[in-house]
């Protein structure tokens, strides 16, 4: 009887040994329990019958945060494959462009910049034609005219022009 | 109070995922009754805890994967539980600060006897402790775990857990004592 009660006492203090403590659950759960004891028997029945305690039904949801179907997943990453590389495609497109250009792109360099525009590149090119145009002409000019003077100061020419005129004047006096 | 088995449904379909559902029946349902009575020592109501306890299952369920790396999983979902529990009991609280728990006063005799069941009494009496004192008590006394995984789930030290348990279980005792003494005066009175 000391020995349970020295035992109830730890127990109470918080210091009993889990041995202490599992002797004395056996014997309020026994029905050897002694009268001076009997106000604690409610307390361990009462740990026993919390312990009964069943959690509520917990259905794990399936349908809603689960995969879909092996086929619907199938076709949904047949689908993803096929965007993934469209989409790489694009994305590789522009990059070899920029660093090899093939023959049949129509690419025009302007001060070291890549046009494949045609009516963009054709304006440009009109205009520096027209600016060459006007560049060869201005540059010509005196050398026509230089030749023009040629033409005019020939001696030969010159010569039978007056041959020409003397002999119409001879030909008049006699 | 009848024990009930775990209801897990999969559908036929989704066959693959016995593993994950099963996965998570092993590691985390086989702690549902611990993690239940948590909740219901905590919040004292039935419906909040089965709510409480809804809840968590339906976070851990999303979070599953994580859920492998736990090594000490009973401590992780027991003090998941806890803090979810004591949030609720926050916003239920206009300025959303815990309620400050009751004072430790014996039940009414008169309402005890009337109610003759001592040990509903004493499941009552200790859910007038404050709130770490009866989660203390029920993890030692109900769940019968030890004394550093009770530290580890309440983020104290071994000996602050001996002196918390200490003290509930000294004041069941002082009111276990003086409902006696009142139940021997009512006894005298009606002599």
């Amino acid at each position: 009887m000391n020995n349970v009660n020295d035992i109830l006492n730890n127990y109470f203090e918080g210091t009993a040994l889990p041995e202490e403590e599992k002797r004395l659950k056996e014997y309020f759960r026994s029905d050897t329990v002694l009268t001076e004891h009997e106000m604690y028997k409610p307390l361990f029945a009462a740990f026993n019958e919390e312990k009964q305690i069943s959690a509520p039904i917990f259905v794990i949801p399936v349908k809603k945060n689960d995969k879909k179907p092996f086929l619907f997943r199938k076709l949904w990453i047949s689908a993803a494959s096929i965007a993934a590389v469209m989409l790489l495609v694009v994305i590789l497109f522009p990059l070899k462009n920029k660093t090899e250009i093939s023959s049949g792109d129509y690419v025009v360099f302007i001060h070291g910049k890549a046009i494949s525009d045609p009516k963009k590149a054709q304006v440009y090119a009109d205009k520096m034609f027209m600016q060459a145009n006007e560049i060869i002409r201005t540059s010509y000019e005196p050398l026509v005219e230089a030749n023009t003077i040629h033409k005019e100061m020939d001696a030969d020419k010159i010569f039978d022009d007056l041959s020409q005129k003397i002999n119409y004047i001879k030909s008049a006096n006699q | 109070m009848k024990k009930s088995t775990i209801d897990v449904r999969i559908s036929p379909v989704s066959r693959l995922l016995c593993m994950n559902a099963q996965q998570f029946q092993h590691q985390v349902l086989c702690y549902s009754d611990k993690l239940y009575r948590m909740a219901l020592s905590v919040l004292k109501d039935d419906s909040l805890s089965q709510d409480a306890y809804q809840e968590l299952m339906m976070r851990l369920w999303e979070k599953r994967s994580q859920l492998k790396m736990i090594e000490n999983r009973q401590a992780y979902l027991l003090t998941s539980m806890r803090n979810l529990c004591l949030d609720m009991l926050r916003k239920q609280q206009p300025n959303g600060v815990l309620p400050l728990n009751a004072a430790s006063t014996v039940p009414d005799p008169h309402q005890l006897t009337e109610e003759a069941d001592m040990v509903n009494n004493i499941s009552r009496m200790i859910d007038l402790l404050p709130e770490m004192q009866r989660t203390i008590i029920r993890m030692k006394d109900v769940e019968e775990m030890e004394m550093t995984e009770i530290a580890k789930i309440m983020s104290l030290t071994e000996n602050a857990v001996t002196a918390n348990l200490s003290r509930a279980r000294k004041k069941i005792r002082e009111m276990i004592l003086t409902h006696q003494q009142q139940e021997k005066m009512l006894y005298e009175q009606r002599k």
